[in-house]
């Protein structure tokens, strides 16, 4: 397969290229949501992010993605169970695992191995799509027309980072921490509200208005196919810009400081939203460090909370689904007056 | 026929030979064609032009209708499998259609989830099997390949799936071509120039035109821009030019957006009545005559500044941002595919064989094509019978030991047809509520609006619970589907809202488009709930004509058929004073009659809220 169009050249769309950033550098986040037009680059860029990332260690033969300083109980490869010695490290692209849509349950979560079970009457465990986005991406393209009990499936995967597999007999759990990003056209039908607010993070794309940068996107499309690897090499360096900004964020994150008038006007925020629960206030906080983050600073603004907080809470409000007007301009509203109330940080 | 050619009708079909040819040199660059033909001698004599266009070595994969999502990413190979005892994996329709074409036979009954498989798969070029080839160990299956998907849509509501027509970068449409066109057309053999389109040149300001038309159009989607400069430049490398010319670019817009354009950006705005212009009804037969009579409109002032050679292009465009001429509807994009049978698939299948919901109970046989059997409970029922088995097998292979000299291993299990067994699962029964309105002057003036604030909180009540929604308005001489059955509140929200009222009654059409809709929902495994609004003052017949006494006796027979058929209706009286109309009316149609006071829109939608709750069951 040829390498994907370059992430760097694709053009405009901030908010989803900000957005899959922020997943990239916070696996916690739960995922992102792009809902939106067609043709308006939203696989393009999964797939682009994922060659830009760094590769991650493994070992040969691994189906879990196991690190290899920590493997897991339920992989026969890294554990040396099979009565080998573990094979060697190696260095791999992050996993992106694309989850067609045809795809079962068995085939999502793992399934007793049938060549094995049929030729040599083991009982084994194959792993699943769910062991093979370990570490890395999980895309779902048309997330609104999968089945409901796969989405459910895989929501609960992605926030609990375990895939549980009780079935045929087997008793089976390994790591499945990925981001997981879906994307659809809310035209062709809704998330059940229920799943909506599980993404961590959901963007709206639009298709591009302005003429001159519909022209670029054809240009570049058109030069990308006439010869991708020269396209590549052409934009590799800010490629590697981009992957240098999300190493160092990954590496602060942890570091990054939230004050305390910025976590109490968060709060307010919420509040003044009448988002329920604690899922939104805790996603907004955590996007909001991995944004400044990628922005290397050490400290979160209030500037990032009103540049994320669209992204993070626009679709966890209680909406009356009927309201046209849609809910960023609510929030928009609210930070200005929680940006007024507690005078400009 | 006249064998009289008629210039627009031969223009039609010379220029869907000219997509053959593009869509030979483009190949998969350009995704394919989008047919839109009927059945019959027309089309059958342009799909054979289309295979000797591309040759006997291209082969043709044709994709049945029904088709399951593991026949066309493949599966396993179960008889092969127990025959080699190792997994052997057939590809599926997709990978064996590589560097050939994909045929999609009645296109616009495919349902959206086989459509986005299919569009995922033209994306990137490979097959992704979810049945086997587990990540990134095994090599996905090449699926480089053409499509030409046949459309024979009749109304707006079928239409092809959007993940797929916007992918496509071709469109022909045959539907005004006559026979005595066709069989003058030797099949074609083209002689190929030196130039590709790859060296083909498009300058800046004439890419922008074709942007600026294109989303005047409507049709903002990239993909479709990408394929619209493509195919110019091709054209150009056909014609032997290393640049594209406005000549080129206007047939690029006629192959790829069917030139008949259309300003769609608010499409709750009634499409103008002088928008089909003088010439069709129809507008998907709106013929090809268009930028000549674009030429005739009112020319704008050209706001791209693009130099004077391209004016008719800049005619074309002023025409589009104005409105004035009508397009292919369907790619704006605005109005989604919605094939009848996206969600049961077959008509008709009872619920309890249901592809998602909780597990029930394990049965003999397959609840759907493609289910896999339920491994556990299938060794179960098989091994009681082991022991006997094996000692009837051995005495088969001691009676065929001398004609047979192949040694037969004993298998480990012995498993026979009887003893697979599948998981059944039970999905609730959804429901559709179709709300018939009417939208006359009558009611009108004073009522619609609250009417439509009812409408709103039902649906929103509807959307919590996942059922579908339906709207027909009723208005003047007849009655429309404004909203096919739908999950998607933005769409009914966007239709409720340009709704617009005034006019005669023609209470019969309404309530007869409803049925109509209402057995297909039926008939899809659904329960549809009948939500009729009306100040039941009818006094248009069937046939349009204003005949109040006619209008009376036909609306008593379609009532009592909605009696007979136990359609679940609800009747809400929508007049200021409760009529007596109204009341029988509601009485023949055997349905629960209400009457929405002022400003009350709440107890309204209790009303047919309960009625959707009993309706689930």
């Amino acid at each position: 397969m040829s390498k994907p169009f370059p992430f760097s050249a694709i053009v405009a769309q901030e908010d989803m290229k900000k957005a899959l950033l922020m997943a990239a550098v916070e696996p916690l986040l739960g995922g992102v949501l792009i809902f939106g037009d067609r043709g308006t680059g939203k696989s393009t860029a999964v797939r682009a992010l994922a060659e830009l990332l760094p590769k991650i260690e493994t070992r040969a033969g691994c189906r879990f993605g196991c690190e290899p300083a920590h493997p897991q109980d339920a992989c026969p490869i890294c554990t040396g169970k099979n009565g080998e010695r573990a094979p060697k490290v190696l260095k791999v692209r992050t996993p992106m695992v694309d989850l067609p849509l045809g795809a079962t349950e068995d085939r999502i979560c793992g399934a007793l191995d049938l060549e094995k079970a049929l030729i040599a009457g083991e009982k084994d465990f194959e792993p699943g799509l769910l062991a093979a986005a370990n570490r890395g991406f999980l895309y779902i393209d048309e997330v609104n027309l999968l089945e409901d009990h796969l989405v459910d499936l895989l929501l609960d995967a992605a926030a609990s980072g375990v895939n549980v597999v009780e079935r045929e007999g087997l008793s089976i759990r390994h790591a499945a921490r990925f981001a997981l990003v879906g994307s659809g056209n809310p035209e062709e039908g809704d998330l059940r509200p229920q799943l909506l607010d599980r993404f961590g993070l959901a963007v709206d794309v639009r298709t591009i208005d302005d003429l001159k940068q519909r022209i670029e996107v054809i240009r570049r499309r058109d030069a990308y196919e006439a010869d991708p690897e020269a396209f590549c090499e052409s934009w590799a360096r800010k490629d590697a810009a981009i992957r240098n900004r999300v190493v160092k964020a990954r590496k602060i994150l942890r570091d990054v400081d939230i004050p305390d008038d910025v976590l109490t006007r968060m709060s307010q925020l919420c509040m003044g939203l009448g988002i329920d629960g604690m899922r939104g206030e805790l996603t907004l906080m955590r996007a909001c460090r991995a944004s400044a983050a990628l922005g290397g600073r050490a400290d979160v603004t209030w500037s990032d909370v009103s540049e994320i907080s669209p992204l993070v809470l626009c679709h966890r409000l209680r909406r009356d689904p009927l309201d046209d007007a849609g809910s960023a301009p609510r929030v928009e509203r609210a930070i200005a007056a929680v940006s007024a109330g507690a005078g400009h940080g | 026929m006249e064998p009289v050619p008629d210039p627009d009708r031969s223009a039609a079909w010379n220029d869907a030979l000219l997509a053959a040819r593009l869509l030979k040199t483009g190949g998969s660059q350009l995704g394919g064609l989008w047919l839109k033909a009927r059945a019959g001698g027309v089309r059958d004599a342009y799909l054979e032009h289309l295979q000797g266009v591309f040759g006997s070595q291209t082969h043709w994969v044709r994709v049945p209708n029904s088709i399951g999502h593991s026949a066309l990413q493949g599966r396993i190979d179960i008889p092969a499998t127990a025959r080699t005892g190792r997994l052997v994996s057939t590809p599926g329709l997709l990978a064996r259609a590589d560097q050939g074409v994909l045929l999609l036979p009645m296109g616009e009954r495919l349902d959206a989830a086989t459509a986005a498989i299919i569009g995922t798969a033209m994306d990137r070029k490979t097959s992704l099997s979810p049945a086997h080839g587990n990540n990134r160990d095994v090599p996905r299956l090449n699926a480089c390949f053409k499509v030409v998907a046949l459309d024979e849509s009749a109304s707006p509501e079928e239409q092809l799936p959007y993940a797929l027509s916007d992918r496509l970068g071709l469109i022909a449409d045959l539907s005004a071509v006559s026979w005595s066109d066709v069989s003058g057309t030797p099949p074609g053999v083209y002689q190929d120039t030196s130039l590709t389109w790859q060296d083909v040149e498009i300058s800046t300001a004439l890419a922008e035109v074709l942007a600026h038309v294109a989303s005047a159009a409507g049709c903002s989607s990239l993909r479709r821009l990408r394929h619209l400069t493509l195919v110019s430049r091709m054209l150009a490398a056909m014609s032997g030019s290393n640049s594209v010319s406005e000549t080129e670019a206007l047939a690029a817009l006629r192959l790829c957006l069917g030139v008949q354009l259309q300003a769609q950006t608010r499409p709750e705005e009634e499409q103008p009545p002088e928008a089909a212009g003088n010439t069709a009804s129809d507008p998907c037969q709106a013929p090809r005559q268009q930028p000549r009579s674009a030429q005739s409109e009112p020319e704008e002032k050209d706001r791209t500044g693009s130099s004077q050679e391209l004016t008719e292009l800049s005619e074309l465009l002023a025409a589009v941002s104005a409105g004035t001429i009508s397009g292919v509807p369907e790619l704006s994009g605005k109005s989604p595919a919605r094939s009848r049978n996206a969600r049961t698939g077959k008509a008709g299948t009872p619920q309890k064989n249901a592809r998602r919901g909780r597990p029930i109970a394990v049965s003999r046989t397959a609840p759907f094509p493609d289910a896999r059997p339920n491994l556990l409970a299938t060794l179960r029922a098989a091994a009681p019978w082991q022991v006997i088995r094996s000692r009837n097998r051995a005495v088969l292979l001691a009676r065929l030991a001398d004609r047979d000299t192949r040694s037969a291993k004993q298998p480990r299990a012995l498993i026979t047809r009887d003893d697979y067994r599948f998981q059944r699962l039970r999905h609730e029964t959804p429901s559709t509520a179709i709300f018939m309105v009417d939208a006359s002057g009558s009611t009108a003036l004073e009522r619609l609006g609250e009417t439509k604030g009812a409408i709103e909180q039902l649906l929103s009540r509807c959307y919590v619970r996942r059922d579908e929604v339906a709207m027909i308005a009723f208005r003047g001489r007849g009655a429309e589907t404004v909203l096919p059955p739908t999950r998607s509140l933005v769409m009914a929200k966007r239709k409720l809202a340009g709704l617009p009222g005034g006019g005669p009654t023609p209470l019969v059409s309404g309530l007869e488009k409803g049925l109509e809709l209402a057995l297909s929902v039926r008939r899809q495994g659904s329960t549809p709930v009948m939500v009729l609004l009306t100040d039941g003052r009818g006094n248009i017949a069937r046939n349009g004509e204003p005949d109040r006494t006619r209008a009376q006796e036909e609306l008593g027979l379609v009532a009592g058929q909605y009696r007979s058929l136990e359609m679940r209706s609800i009747c809400i009286d929508i007049a200021r004073r409760p009529r007596e109309s109204v009341a029988s009316l509601a009485q023949t149609m055997g349905a629960d009659l209400h009457f929405l006071r002022h400003a009350d829109a709440g107890s309204m939608s209790d009303v047919v809220n309960a009625s959707l709750e009993e309706a689930r069951g």
